[in-house]
């Protein structure tokens, strides 16, 4: 945990980004809006565009265009049908164009002409020395593909990403294979975190029902120590607008709001092995309480936590490790007789300023049935396994956490429902919370491995479908490495029973 | 008395303008219209590109752009360097290689005296 003091950063990434932009540029097109540029074909046929999106799409008009200082130009295409031209826009704005099989042999000329890029790297292949002579324009190896009706970017150029092809299927496809190191599983990662699939998006949904007190948006959790965010920023600024409807034309919700882990939040030093749950709300709350209201705080600060937010964190406060231990031991066998007598561990953990993770930690060990079902439930195993699910801070992965088995909403329905002991209760409904709040965060951040543990290939296997032991068991990675998937379906499973 | 009139003639006025032109093309200075193809690029004149060419002149009146950028078809830079030189020079060195294809290309923008009636227009010496 390097830098404690208010060095915070959050990796602010909106997976919908890339989508996004290229379905607004899309739509801008179709009502001609912020055109800066028309382009001017064979018989007068006029057609507008964004500059921005000619030199995205070739290098020839990024050229053309770089030193052009006029706000709107001009671009004449003598010689240049108004059908190839169209099929070419449409091409470069959506990557993908219909066209006929006459036209196939003239738009790639133009195509070829402008280095339309994804139709203009397969000419680039036709005329490469040596190659000219013998491939014909009419023979097989043709750029164009057999289907006589549409053009597809045969390379993968940058427009072909659009429209993003449903996830589910990629997953399980790139999930199926056994053998992915850990090099190719983390470009599998970044690759699926520009997707979205179906799947998540239900359970995106399913959140609310599952907590309804917890707004997708103010969920943080704390993750990648090691990956470089892609965006640093304090994390508050667009935390608000985002909670209301995740589905938003231009909702810019995170897909991830991860901190570099050294906020005091998030480092929580008594357990720092599995210390963050994605359920951060409540412990950030608590945190806040335990900082900033030694004694019970007033009644509104808890309401102005959970609605306006912030998982940001002031950077003057002081670090995890400087206050944890504010607590007395009779402050905590106090609290523990609060609980004994009805109180909740919650509210006890405030009364007497004590971490309520600790508390709850031995009020259960002392047996004792809490009044209320569940606030933190990061519970420590008595064998001391960690709870796999607990984000730490200190875990080497850099790619999220493993919430994945927890997405599936009926899994947390069951979860809630069926379990009755207090214990797996308290448990099972604090991975459920967790999981609906990790699920809307990070939907497809595939699981990490507990600390020090190698990475292995598979420990998100379907995960994002179906949470079956069997299932999961049957795709036990061959090298026995310790999946920590495998630790929550063992535990989940003796509690369930 | 006041009704004579003086005839001003400067005899270098026409070497001035095919100078003057030049060099603002070579500065670059003061031109209005870019030229692409094969992915280069060069910049011109209208006024020049119009005097020189009824191709060019309905193509920029049709298209009354501050600044247009003309993409040609089929054009090779190295000939529509020479047309732009020739256009502004009134003369340029062509191998003989090059000849038939860069007289086509001028052809088809129909640059005055390399285009229209044919061949004796230009006269072609050869430059050993």
């Amino acid at each position: 945990m390097g830098s404690s003091e208010g060095q915070q950063t959050f990796c602010l990434k909106w997976n919908h980004h890339k989508t996004n932009l290229v379905e607004i540029l899309e739509a801008l097109i179709k009502v001609e809006t912020y055109v800066d540029c028309t382009l001017v074909v064979d018989d007068q046929v006029t057609f507008k565009a964004h500059r921005v999106v000619l030199a995205a799409n070739s290098p020839y008009f990024q050229s053309i265009l770089a030193d052009v200082p006029m706000d709107h130009c001009s671009i004449l295409f003598p010689g240049v049908k108004d059908f190839e031209m169209r099929a070419l826009l449409e091409y470069m704005y959506t990557g993908e164009v219909n066209v006929t099989q006459a036209h196939i042999p003239h738009i790639m000329k133009v195509a070829e002409q402008l280095e339309v890029k994804g139709l203009f790297d397969m000419t680039e292949l036709r005329r490469r020395p040596g190659s000219a002579d013998r491939i014909q324009p009419a023979s097989p190896p043709r750029v164009v593909p057999a289907a006589p009706s549409s053009i597809s970017p045969p390379v993968p150029a940058p427009p072909s990403r659009w429209p993003p092809p449903p996830a589910a299927p990629v997953l399980s496809a790139a999930y199926d294979s056994t053998d992915m190191n850990p090099l190719k599983r983390k470009k599998l990662s970044s690759m699926l975190a520009t997707r979205d699939t179906p799947i998540l998006r239900n359970v995106l949904a399913q959140t609310t029902p599952v907590d309804s007190s917890q707004p997708i948006s103010l969920v943080c959790h704390p993750v990648n120590q090691h990956a470089p965010p892609r965006l640093h920023s304090n994390g508050s600024a667009h935390e608000s607008e985002r909670a209301s409807s995740p589905q938003r034309p231009f909702d810019y919700r995170p897909r991830r709001l991860s901190s570099r882990a050294s906020s005091p939040h998030f480092n929580r030093s008594d357990r720092s092995e599995d210390a963050h749950s994605p359920y951060t709300e409540r412990s950030f709350e608590e945190d806040n309480h335990r900082n900033f209201h030694p004694s019970p705080p007033p009644a509104n600060f808890q309401q102005d936590v959970r609605a306006g937010l912030a998982p940001y964190v002031p950077p003057q406060q002081k670090p995890e490790w400087k206050r944890y231990k504010q607590y007395t031991r009779s402050d905590i066998l106090s609290a523990i007789e609060c609980v004994r007598n009805g109180m909740s561990a919650l509210q006890a953990s405030r009364k007497y300023g004590v971490p309520s993770r600790t508390l709850y930690d031995k009020v259960k060990k002392l047996g004792i049935t809490t009044s209320r079902p569940m606030s933190r439930g990061v519970k420590r195993e008595p064998n001391g396994a960690a709870f796999p699910y607990g984000l730490s801070g200190t875990g080497g992965g850099d790619d999220g956490n493993s919430s994945g088995p927890l997405i599936d909403p009926s899994f947390l329905q069951q979860a809630l429902e069926g379990a009755t002991r207090d214990g797996g209760r308290e448990a099972l409904h604090a991975m459920a919370l967790a999981a609906a709040a990790h699920a809307a965060l990070a939907p497809r951040t595939p699981p990490r491995s507990p600390p020090q543990s190698p990475r292995s290939p598979l420990p998100d296997d379907d995960h994002v479908e179906d949470l079956s032991v069997s299932r999961r068991r049957d795709h036990e990675p061959p090298t026995g490495v310790i999946v920590p998937p495998r630790n929550f379906a063992l535990d989940c499973g003796s509690e369930r029973d | 008395m006041g009704d004579q009139q003086f005839f001003l003639k400067w005899n270098d006025f026409q070497t001035n303008m095919v100078t003057s032109f030049r060099h603002l093309r070579d500065e670059k200075s003061f031109t209005d219209v870019t030229l692409a193809c094969e992915g280069q690029t060069c910049k011109a004149h209208k006024m020049v590109l119009s005097a020189c060419s009824p191709y060019f002149k309905s193509l920029l009146e049709e298209n009354p752009s501050k600044h247009p950028i003309i993409i040609l078809k089929d054009v090779s830079y190295l000939h529509l360097q020479a047309i732009l030189e020739f256009m502004y020079a009134g003369e340029v060195n062509v191998s003989q290689e090059q000849l038939p294809a860069f007289l086509k290309t001028a052809a088809r923008l129909k640059v005055k005296g390399l285009a229209e009636p044919p061949p004796q227009m230009p006269s072609i010496k050869r430059e050993v």
